[in-house]
């Protein structure tokens, strides 16, 4: 049993569990992204549940012994190996897909009809502090008189993609673009997630008529962990990136140092996949104990509610003037595709592949 | 600090957020120099129409209450709403009145109505 095929049978388990965790992720608030009834939930909804849960590993069980047949017939066909996974993923969506349909019946229609809005003027100030901006902007910018200083030093072709061992297995012809990828890279980035924050920052937050205030409180409370876990991987990102930028010239320069880097790097990796868990798991207390609380951790009008589609998965709302709204499947914001902002973002997002072009080609 | 709106209620919404804002501006929760949150964003948050908030912002921005700034919500300004007579004021005044007088309310109680909503009103004033 060779590592890759381990590692892609924990991948494989990873995603069941993730499909399986999805239609209860926020329990009968959004059971397969529907709201439906306590009754309901602890009785046929379970049923239903667990139908769902025999054909996922039914169909994962099949999926996994195609590539396992393939295998012993046929050892040198590895992409049979990841085969399933490519499988796996729109199969499972599938039938998350049906069992939302089965479920969709028996949504609640919430007749509500009094909500309120928070008089906030939110600022983008609010939701960090100078110090950590100050940190950032040195970490981004700190290689690049670094890597100025040592441009003349490097041969002309140097790496610019490392494998999981710290050796490099990707090269590009010494430019201004492939020296300085990283920085380049890493104030991409940060443009990207400054755009997020500035989105979620606008994000849809309507609230009750009973008890607004402490219910405001709590939003306001998962919107701060959402925006310091976003921060936190700003910080880290900028410093795995100036490591990837010092990784170069050391490489070049004192290849016995590359090491040190690539644990470095790993570290910071971890690190920052941990804090992000802490995050989300900061996030999920808030809202458990918001459904305790009030009932429920998620107010939308019933207008609104009728624009989920893909079982919670997607929100399209035209009529909607907010560019982001609460997930209902799981915790933290989602795009509303209906709104034409979201092109600003696709568009930047888009500019990435060109930006890795003109990096490995100069 | 925040605005409630009632669909079921007989104005109209843009009304609900005039007269919610006023409320706020006299109470004194929301002073001079205090900056509103654009349109769009609490047009999201109720769920109705951009242009029904925006008429709203409009009709405050007549009275001399608040400045629009396009595209970034909007300044409150003053406290002082520059609407006219004080005939034109006692006309709500008496058809709430009357109100209550159809209702069969007797008048010592609807007094004390009055004198409540006035204190809820004043009493923060700063």
């Amino acid at each position: 049993m060779s590592t890759a095929l381990v590692i892609s049978m924990l991948i494989g388990l990873f995603a069941l569990a993730l499909f399986m965790w999805m239609p209860v992720m926020r329990g009968e608030e959004a059971f397969f992204g529907v709201r439906v009834n306590r009754e309901f939930y602890d009785n046929e909804g379970k049923r239903l549940l667990h139908r769902y849960y025999f054909w996922l590993v039914m169909t994962l069980v099949e999926i996994e012994a195609i590539p396992f047949i393939i295998a012993i017939f046929r050892p040198q066909m590895s992409f049979a190996r990841l085969a399933w996974l490519v499988l796996f993923m729109p199969a499972a969506q599938i039938l998350y897909i049906v069992f939302y349909q089965k479920v969709k019946p028996y949504a609640i229609v919430d007749e509500n009809q009094k909500f309120a809005s928070a008089l906030i003027n939110r600022k983008l100030a609010d939701y960090t502090t100078i110090g950590l901006e100050i940190l950032i902007a040195v970490a981004v910018l700190a290689p690049v008189p670094v890597l100025a200083y040592f441009y003349p030093d490097l041969p002309d072709k140097i790496p610019v993609h490392w494998d999981l061992r710290g050796v490099p297995n990707r090269w590009a012809p010494k430019s201004f673009g492939s020296v300085f990828s990283a920085p380049i890279m890493m104030i991409y980035l940060q443009g990207m997630m400054l755009l997020i924050k500035h989105g979620l920052m606008q994000a849809k937050m309507t609230l009750p008529a009973q008890r607004t205030k402490e219910y405001l409180q709590s939003k306001e409370e998962v919107l701060k962990v959402n925006m310091q876990m976003i921060d936190i991987v700003r910080l880290f990102l900028s410093l795995m990136m100036g490591a990837i930028s010092l990784s170069i010239i050391v490489y070049v320069l004192a290849p016995s140092n590359v090491p040190l880097i690539t644990a470095a790097i790993f570290g910071l990796a971890l690190l920052t996949m941990i804090t992000t868990g802490y995050f989300i798991y900061r996030m999920m207390i808030v809202n458990r104990k918001m459904k305790e609380k009030f009932g429920r951790s998620y107010v939308q009008r019933q207008s609104d509610a009728d624009r989920w589609y893909w079982g919670g998965l997607i929100y399209y709302n035209p009529d909607d003037p907010a560019l982001m709204v609460e997930k209902l499947v799981g915790v933290g914001y989602t795009f509303n595709m209906g709104n034409k902002r979201v092109y600003l973002y696709l568009g930047y997002i888009a500019l990435l592949p060109i930006l890795i072009r003109f990096i490995l080609l100069g | 600090m925040f605005i409630t709106v009632d669909t079921a209620d007989r104005r109209p919404i843009y009304q609900q957020v005039v007269d919610e804002i006023k409320a706020l501006i006299a109470k004194g929760d929301l002073t001079e120099g205090t900056a509103l949150p654009p349109v769009r964003q609490i047009a999201g948050d109720l769920g109705v129409n951009l242009n029904t908030v925006a008429a709203a912002y409009r009709e405050l921005q007549r009275e001399g209450l608040i400045n629009v700034r396009h595209g970034s919500g909007a300044i409150v300004t003053s406290r002082t709403s520059v609407e006219t007579s004080e005939d034109d004021m006692r006309k709500p005044l008496r058809a709430a009145l009357t109100q209550f007088v159809l209702a069969g309310l007797p008048r010592g109680e609807i007094m004390g109505i009055v004198r409540e909503e006035l204190r809820q009103l004043v009493e923060g004033a700063k």
